[in-house]
């Protein structure tokens, strides 16, 4: 009788929302005589990966090979202001410590610690909005000040078109990237019984789920962010003009990988792959390094209650 | 005469004032704009936020182009398309009160598709200490012994398969006819043993306008407590329907409630599902209203479903799957008020 049922369930298991929701404006107002509950849940991904020995080079310089291990912990805290509005609030660290030759011209460590503030609402029945921002510290570390501190935002929205298609546009915003406003789309797509293709930055992958609990994956990971040098860092690399510098690092990694769900509202992935782009583009001073494509693993861990 | 002319054109919003506050006194709708439902507009709403982790609602409001007693009747009785594919009901079969053993001849195992094979191949697994379905102990520990014996005799998975769900469902409905929705067997193979009974009440308890004002017929179906007793004789269902990555039967009784004025209250209760879900109730009223010198029906809808995945699904997550439930719910709705304009 209920048909409509059989048709919503494979969405439980999957994450919808790539960027998140917009504000209660329906037409048909709706009146909550019951408050929200005031239960707060928590959104926590921890991830931690490696990748092997890549020459690094600027044109045909070459600067020696350059080994990378990269970590992020982020804990999100939910709560409903209201039925249609979720306040986000939590923390997120970042972390690139790169294993770079003698007298390498390149940072051994990009790292940023940041809050995280976001709200996602409902626009209509069919919409979904989020804004966030991280106001952080985006450095080396080496010596902070108020000039590491940025505040880098994504706004997007997801069009819930049923329960096998959403379609997600974004823009990300970082007032201290050398192109401050990038926009982006993606799609999820579950087209057939057990494939989906989750094509949502940053991490794009088609997906196989071999059972209830394991989905084998492949796909991309975009990677990075926009850092500043430490004040003395030319001095201190025998780079003039590269003290307090802003840096761009992005990197792309391919592969394959595995997710497990040893509990409903929890994932083990494991992956592994090329890391096929890697670059330092200190754009302001028109100076930028590239990486040569090297083998990568990587786990991670994400739990939501 | 003057006072029948009078009547005769009266807005159609005034007539049918009555059940559009009706609906506003006890739903979350607070706008009800008739001439937009009259023209085959749907609104759905979510269901509020509750401290029943595992349950989900929502509500829906819509005009169906027929006299509220064919509405009824058409929700009682119409069976879903198996021949559709996209529509992905696998068996539907009408039920006997009481229940025959023959009620489900008809049921076939497509094993050429995914998750029938993986319904059967599970069903090869079930134990009286482990399952993935929806069951009591008793129940599994029977579903074993078939299974046993069916290996014994070298049957096919299949039809192994066949012998034991039937012979389940068959005592669940059984179950169901004699002690009524009050006391459907639980699921003591859960962590935490799950009581359908239990669930539904919890449900309507967590929306208690609703509840109010479908007292009557949850009295009448023993929902809630009531002296009399179950006063309203269901038509029963079972079905095999492709729900998620497994296939999954359930058992469903329609009851019809008429009440004054040519309303008609209806609850349709999926008392057991095999897996991805405990319960799914959904409950109509029906009001008759005027139009085109007929009558239609002016239909307010609540669905309240109770699943154990809804316990780990929170925040962003469960907004998205509050909206994606509307969407599907909008599109059978949908579908609905055009499948009962081609019966006669």
């Amino acid at each position: 009788m209920n048909t409509w049922l059989r048709r919503i369930f494979p969405l439980a298991v999957c994450a919808v929302v790539g960027f998140a929701f917009a504000s209660t404006a329906h037409a048909a107002a709706k009146k909550r005589k019951k408050a929200a509950s005031e239960d707060v849940s928590w959104e926590i991904n921890s991830d931690a990966a490696y990748v092997a020995g890549s020459q690094t080079r600027s044109g045909d310089v070459k600067f020696g090979h350059m080994t990378e291990t990269s970590s992020s912990f982020q804990a999100v805290a939910s709560r409903h202001l209201n039925e249609g509005i979720i306040l986000r609030l939590g923390g997120a660290w970042d972390r690139y410590s790169f294993g770079t030759p003698v007298n390498s011209p390149l940072p051994n460590t990009l790292q940023s610690g940041a809050a995280v503030m976001g709200v996602d609402f409902q626009v209509a029945s069919e919409w979904l909005v989020r804004f966030e921002v991280q106001p952080g510290v985006y450095s080396d570390f080496q010596d902070i000040t108020l000039d590491d501190v940025n505040a880098p935002a994504t706004l997007g929205a997801s069009w819930l078109y049923d329960k096998d298609l959403q379609i997600v546009f974004g823009l990300s915003i970082d007032p201290r990237r050398e192109i401050p406003i990038m926009p982006g789309a993606g799609i999820r797509w579950q087209f057939a019984d057990r494939w989906t293709l989750n094509a949502i930055l940053p991490h794009p992958r088609l997906e196989w789920a071999m059972s209830e609990t394991l989905t084998l994956n492949a796909g991309m990971a975009l990677k990075g962010g926009s850092y500043r040098l430490a004040d003395d860092y030319g001095d201190t690399h025998n780079r003039p003009g590269m003290n307090g510098v802003m840096v761009d690092y992005s990197e792309v990694r391919c592969g394959l990988g595995a997710a497990w769900k040893p509990h409903p509202a929890v994932e083990v992935a494991v992956e592994g792959g090329y890391m096929v782009w890697r670059t330092f583009d200190a754009w302001a001073r028109n100076v930028s390094f590239r990486g040569d494509p090297a083998p990568y693993g990587g786990i991670s861990v994400t739990a939501g209650f | 005469m003057v006072l029948l002319a009078v009547v005769a054109l009266l807005p159609c919003a005034l007539l049918a004032g009555d059940p559009v506050e009706e609906i506003k006194g006890f739903s979350l709708f607070e706008k009800v704009n008739l001439p937009g439902l009259l023209k085959g507009e749907v609104i759905t709403e979510r269901g509020p936020l509750t401290d029943f982790r595992r349950g989900i609602s929502g509500q829906s409001c819509y005009v169906v182009r027929r006299p509220p007693a064919a509405v009824a009747e058409y929700i009682q009785n119409a069976a879903p398309s198996t021949t559709n594919s996209s529509d992905s009901v696998y068996f539907h079969a009408k039920l006997s009160s009481p229940v025959r053993d023959s009620d489900l001849d008809g049921l076939r195992f497509n094993l050429q598709r995914s998750d029938v094979r993986r319904l059967v191949d599970r069903t090869q697994s079930v134990t009286a200490n482990s399952t993935d379905f929806c069951m009591s102990r008793a129940e599994a520990s029977r579903i074993e012994a078939v299974v046993r014996e069916g290996k014994g005799r070298a049957l096919a998975p299949g039809e192994i398969a066949k012998q034991a769900w039937v012979e389940m469902l068959l005592g669940r409905v059984r179950g169901f006819q004699e002690k009524g929705l009050a006391n459907i067997a639980p699921y003591d193979m859960e962590k935490t043993p799950v009581g359908p009974s239990d669930e539904m009440r919890r449900l309507l308890g967590e929306e208690p306008e609703v509840q109010a004002h479908f007292r009557g017929l949850l009295e009448d179906t023993a929902i809630l407590p009531s002296r009399e007793g179950v006063r309203l004789k269901p038509a029963c269902y079972a079905e095999l329907m492709d729900a998620q990555i497994v296939a999954t039967f359930d058992l469903g009784a329609v009851f019809v409630k008429p009440l004054a004025n040519g309303e008609i209250q209806v609850l349709d209760c999926q008392y057991y599902s095999s897996n991805a879900y405990y319960v799914l109730l959904t409950l109509f009223h029906l009001w008759p209203i005027p139009v085109d010198g007929g009558t239609a029906t002016l239909v307010w809808r609540g669905d309240f479903l109770s699943a154990s995945l809804l316990d780990v699904t929170r925040g962003t997550t469960r907004m998205a799957w509050g909206l994606l439930m509307m969407r599907e719910i909008k599109r059978s709705i949908q579908t609905f008020q055009k499948d009962i304009l081609k019966v006669p």
